[in-house]
Parts: structure tokens; C-alpha cells; sequence
């Protein structure tokens, strides 16, 4: 297993070393970096599949390894396919890295006796992310955002069935005491060092969520389906979550988090934004699913909020966030994909926030 | 205010350069959605507390990476005014103080907000520390000064 990994890790880095010396094009390099990764990533999910529940109990760096290395090849998929879509695709050899994320929050969910039927879906998820990586090289952008959300959706619905047998939290301890197992190895410079933060930083969220769903205090994400608005101005690219939005004070979102808003009518967008001057309105039929739904009271109920501290409008605004925007950094903190929330502008009204793009078409 | 105009809300947040001591303003937009704040952009003078604040274009605004388009806001915003001591206060990171409750009210009693570490406008580091958050009328009413450039009304 440990040869097949760095097999891949080497083939890539062969990869790598031509395009820096421009012996061949970036697409070229992707494409040749992909090729090892389907071929690595597809027999893993095999392996795990038929013969790896013998290594789950062996709790050695073998298991983490084995499921971060599973796991990394879809989360590599999309993570890749988002930043192409965002334009922001900085080579495939970053994503060896940011593998490790989803590697070890796939890792949680699939602890237990729950292993096989979870590693089916994934394996269709890893191949699904391959034709993502390997559509996005020849670039078919459209493909590649279905395939994105697809894929997305193929690991996040697994785990979620998973954690609602709460089955998650041993695995999720054995990860805690394998932090070491985060690592690769063989790194190159190149590596960006965004990444490795971001892989203990997921590590971290994703124990918590896992302890949070086994211990029943995490309300369960629901999904929604249909047609959403948002307004940009005319121009303006409607889905991207600028520097500037990040940087700006939202209901949920503080500076430093960011997100995408969305509305559930065109009369909700137009009482949020008061003018539309200058406005587009554009629609998005979206699937999206474990969202904390904070429009059900069963869910304040569980977490402890009142509608009121949802819908404040009458102080300042750090008194209206005052709620809201930790609810907001919670929520991603804990492995929500978003937030429905009541609109403080229109009664009725509702609100969704996406924590990221991945799931518009 | 007029009735068209596009409504605009925000706080000031002074900010301390850990390593020259410099200190200058900046503007943090504030709304609901980000719809309300989207395209928005402020610029701070690098002699006088003041801030400048406009929207960008559709090319501004869509421009990649966007640090691209920032900084052809701030040249045609300079131009526009005929200045030259414009500057858009670049964040360079976020401070997240992270806690991992999974128990939403225990996250709330122990949760501090982001902190931006901006890019000192003067030695360029990445030691600007936020060191007071004040409201436009504040920021105003001690001698600062705002002005808008476009069809924008600000909320004080």
C-alpha cells in the first residue's frame, strides 16, 4: 500500500518535474499527474473495499494512511475541480495535499462495521472525481462543475449515513492519536504550505463533528432542493465570493469567513437589498444538502438560539451579529455545507448561505 | 440621502502597524447578505484620516486574481479625484482564535470574532493590527472625513 502511495506521489512529482522544465504544458502535467492518481486512487478504494477491513483493526498508521490515501483521491477531485471553476487552480501536486482533508473526514465517517457499503460509494465518488480532474484538463468546464457537485454529494451523503448510526467516534479517536498520519512524507517545496494547515485544521473540525454527531448535540443537516436568487450588478460574476466579501461583516458571516447568499424569492432578495440599482437578478436551481436549518425550532430548540437573536435589526450591527455570526463560524466549523436561515428584512422570508460555491451550477 | 442611491453600512477599524507604528483607518462594509456589500470599495488616505469609498466595475470586480482589478480601482479612483495618497488597505491574513465545542452555546461564551492583519500602508509588513473599531459618525465626529463617490448614500 505504502509503495502504490508514493508510487503515485513519484509519478507525479515526475509529472512535475517536466512542466517546471517546460518540457511539457500545464494540461499536459495534470493530465499525466491524473492518470496516477485514477490508477492509485481507483485500486485503493478496491483494496479497501474487499481486504481492508482487516488493516481497520489494526489502528496503525496503516489505517490512517490507507483511508487518507482513499480519500484524498476524491476530495482531491473536487477540491481541484473548485478552484478551476474559481480560477484559482494552482497546479495538481497541491492537491496531494488537500487530499488529506477529505481523506480524514471520509476517514471518520467511516469507522466501524459500516466500512463496506460506505467504501462502495466512495469508490463511485473517486472515479467520478477522476473524470472531473481528467474533463477539467481537457476543459469542460460545465462537466466539471456537475461532476463537482456529484461528487460532493457521493462522499458527504455516505458519511452522513454513517454518522447518523453514530458510528463515527472511534475511528475519529483513533485519528486523533495518528496526527502524524497527516503528513506524507515525501513533500516537495512546491507543496503549498496552505495546505498543510488546512489538512490539521479539518482534522481538528472533523473529530469535533464526529464527537459532536455520535453525542447527539449536533442537529442533523437537511437538504434543499429548488430554485434560489441573488442579485449582482450587471456584470458582475454572481458566484464569486470576492476578497471583499470575506473581508465585509455579514449576518453570518464575519470578516474572515465569507460565503454565498442566496434567497428563496426574488421579493426576498429585493427586501434584503433595499435598492436594486444597477441590480441582476439571477437564479440557481441548487441541490444542497446538510445544511443547519435554522428556520425549524426543533433546531434552535437543540442548539439554544432564539428567533430573535436570528432576526435583530435594531441595534448596531455587531449587536444584531452578535449570535449569528459565531452560529455561522459554528456551522462550518462543525461540517455544515451552509445555513437556512430567516430573513431579518422579510417576514417569511428565507435565506440560504453557502459556505462555498461547489454546489451551484 | 437620496432614494435611489445605494444604501451603505459599515464601521471603521483603526489600525496599528506592529513594526513602524503606524496607524491609518479602514472601512469594513456591513450588511445582511453579501449582495449589500458586494463590489463595494474604500480606500484610506496615506496623510489624513480619511476614506474614500466607490464601487467597483463588472472588470474591477470579476478580475483575476482580484488583487488585479483592486488596483485599477484605486488608479481610476485616484484619477477620477486627481489624487495620489490613496491607498485600499490590503488584508494579509486573518487571526481565527478557534474553539471546537460542538455544543453551540459553550462555542458562544468562548468565541472571539476573526482579527484582519493588514498590510501596513507605510512599511508594507503584514503587522497591522486592528487596535479600535469606531462608527462613521464617530470616526467623523474626530475630525475624520468620508466621502462617496458614485451614487451611494452611507448609514451613520
Amino acid at each position: 500500500m505504502k509503495t502504490l502511495t508514493f508510487g503515485w506521489i513519484n509519478k507525479h512529482d515526475a509529472a512535475r518535474d517536466k512542466y517546471d522544465r517546460g518540457e511539457i504544458t500545464q494540461v499536459d502535467y495534470m493530465g499525466a499527474s491524473l492518470e496516477a492518481g485514477v490508477e492509485s486512487g481507483i485500486y485503493l478504494t478496491a483494496t479497501m473495499a474487499t481486504g481492508g477491513i482487516a488493516g481497520i483493526a489494526t489502528k496503525g498508521m496503516s489505517l490512517t494512511s490507507r483511508l487518507l490515501i482513499t480519500g484524498a483521491v476524491g476530495n482531491m477531485g473536487y477540491q481541484a475541480a473548485d478552484d478551476i471553476v474559481k480560477g484559482e487552480f494552482s497546479g495538481a501536486g497541491a492537491y496531494l495535499k488537500a487530499g488529506g482533508t477529505g481523506a480524514l473526514t471520509g476517514g471518520i465517517f467511516r469507522g466501524s462495521m459500516a466500512l463496506k457499503p460506505l467504501l462502495g460509494k466512495a469508490s463511485g465518488a473517486v472515479r467520478q472525481g477522476m473524470q472531473v480532474m481528467k474533463s477539467a484538463a481537457k476543459g469542460k468546464g460545465q462537466a466539471l462543475k456537475r461532476m463537482t457537485t456529484e461528487v460532493k454529494s457521493g462522499l458527504h451523503d455516505a458519511g452522513q449515513k454513517l454518522v447518523q448510526k453514530g458510528k463515527s467516534s472511534s475511528v475519529g479517536r483513533t485519528l486523533a492519536n495518528q496526527r502524524g498520519g497527516v503528513r506524507f512524507g515525501d513533500r516537495r517545496a512546491y507543496l503549498s504550505q496552505k495546505f498543510r494547515g488546512s489538512a490539521t485544521g479539518s482534522l481538528d473540525k472533523s473529530i469535533s463533528a464526529g464527537k459532536g454527531y455520535s453525542q447527539g448535540i449536533l442537529p442533523k443537516g437537511v437538504t434543499f432542493e429548488g430554485t434560489l436568487y441573488r442579485a449582482a450588478k450587471a456584470g458582475y460574476d454572481p458566484k464569486l465570493i470576492h476578497p471583499g466579501n470575506i473581508a465585509a461583516s455579514h449576518r453570518y458571516t464575519g470578516p474572515g469567513q465569507g460565503g454565498l447568499y442566496l434567497s428563496s424569492g426574488k421579493n426576498i432578495v429585493r427586501a434584503e437589498m433595499g435598492s436594486m440599482r444597477g441590480m441582476k437578478m439571477h437564479s440557481f436551481d441548487v441541490k444542497a444538502s446538510n445544511l443547519l436549518d435554522l428556520t425549524n425550532p426543533a433546531v434552535r430548540q437543540k442548539i439554544g438560539a432564539k428567533l430573535n437573536d436570528l432576526v435583530r435589526n435594531s441595534g448596531t450591527k455587531a449587536w444584531d451579529y452578535q449570535v449569528t455570526q459565531p452560529l455561522g463560524r459554528w456551522a462550518k466549523q462543525h461540517g455544515y455545507r451552509g445555513i437556512i436561515a430567516p430573513s431579518a428584512q422579510a417576514d417569511g422570508g428565507v435565506n440560504i448561505l453557502l459556505f462555498n460555491i461547489g454546489v451551484l451550477p | 440621502m437620496k432614494k435611489n442611491d445605494r444604501k451603505i453600512e459599515g464601521y471603521i477599524v483603526w489600525i496599528e502597524c506592529q513594526h513602524c507604528n503606524e496607524k491609518f483607518p479602514a472601512f469594513t462594509f456591513s450588511g445582511d447578505i453579501d449582495q449589500v456589500t458586494e463590489g463595494l470599495g474604500a480606500l484610506s488616505c496615506m496623510t489624513d484620516p480619511e476614506i474614500i469609498i466607490s464601487e467597483l466595475t463588472a472588470s474591477e470586480w470579476n478580475s483575476m486574481p482580484p488583487e488585479v482589478g483592486i488596483k485599477k480601482f484605486v488608479q481610476r479612483v485616484s484619477n477620477l479625484l486627481d489624487r495620489d495618497d490613496l491607498i485600499l488597505p490590503v488584508i494579509a491574513s486573518y487571526e481565527h482564535s478557534e474553539t471546537d465545542d460542538a455544543n453551540f452555546q459553550e462555542f458562544l461564551k468562548k468565541y472571539k470574532p476573526s482579527m484582519p492583519v493588514y498590510k501596513c500602508i507605510k512599511c508594507g509588513r503584514e503587522s497591522g493590527r486592528v487596535i479600535r473599531t469606531i462608527s462613521p459618525s464617530d470616526f467623523k465626529a474626530e475630525g475624520g472625513a468620508i466621502q462617496l463617490v458614485g451614487k451611494l448614500s452611507l448609514k451613520t
